[in-house]
């Protein structure tokens, strides 16, 4: 079976015992940029591919569809279990209990109640 | 060289170059469970998960379309079988560990218990990639025109 080494052009063409040490520095100083130019290859694939990771991670977190009114307002939201109870008492057709405190109301883009619902 | 080896290192090198990059794709457009997928096998420290899931994809979809294109042939050769035998090393621990995780190979992958099969598979395309790497000849590439 052949060599892998010779095989793959790491190793001279009869040993590297069979050339002097000139041409053995010869043979290296020919492998050398060849070993030099693939590793190069190889680092320039890897920052390619951080460079494409790093700029598609911002751009996707850029372009991220905001979210509906709709959904914030269910999110921030939640129909209370005994409604029926409370809307019969108050006289409103729909209550609910506001869950994350004021500013997720606000970011919910729900009305601010005036007047005499203001107290609700 | 013969037609009938150009063609067989030919097709190795398109069906290997072919499955990184549906590999590198489906993590690309699932890249909020590939990084669960990373954490889950346990492996790399906390500081490591997001950018090796970040890069990952990345780097396996630009393997597969250098060997495809037969462009830097070698280079993606070499990165292939460092990648390959880095899943390997990882799919090998948690079998070890005896760990139930989805092996995350293609993406989202909703069968689980499957880290026998995902090694079956990683020695195979490490095999195809270690054939692409040591051969002096990279037959219908833009490495023949270009270089």
């Amino acid at each position: 079976m052949k060599d892998l080494r010779l095989r793959i052009g790491l190793k001279p063409p009869g040993g590297y015992r069979a050339l002097g040490a000139t041409q053995f520095l010869n043979w290296v100083s020919c492998k050398a940029p060849e070993i030099l130019r693939q590793l190069l290859r190889t680092g320039i694939i890897i920052w390619l591919s951080a460079l494409a990771g790093i700029l598609f991670t911002v751009w996707s977190h850029l372009n991220q569809p905001s979210p509906s009114i709709e959904s914030l307002a269910a999110a921030a939201i939640k129909p209370l279990a005994e409604k029926r109870t409370i809307t019969e008492e108050l006289g409103y057709s729909e209550v609910y209990i506001l869950e994350g405190g004021w500013p997720a109301w606000q970011k919910a883009g729900l009305p601010l109640a005036v007047g005499e619902d203001s107290g609700i | 060289m013969k037609l009938r080896p150009r063609l067989l290192l030919l097709s190795l090198r398109l069906v290997l170059g072919g499955v990184m990059v549906w590999a590198g794709a489906t993590k690309i457009f699932g890249a909020a469970h590939f990084v669960d997928t990373v954490a889950a096998y346990d492996i790399l420290p906390r500081l490591l998960i997001t950018p090796v899931a970040v890069i990952l994809p990345w780097l396996e979809l630009f393997v597969g379309l250098g060997l495809l294109l037969g462009l830097w042939t070698r280079s993606n050769a070499l990165l292939a079988v460092l990648l390959l035998s880095t899943f390997g090393l990882a799919l090998i621990i948690n079998l070890y560990r005896d760990v139930d995780i989805s092996c995350g190979c293609f993406g989202v992958d909703p069968s689980r218990g499957s880290l026998n099969t995902a090694l079956a598979q990683d020695s195979l395309l490490l095999a195809l990639a270690l054939m692409v790497l040591l051969s002096r000849h990279t037959p219908f590439s833009l490495d023949e025109y270009l270089l």
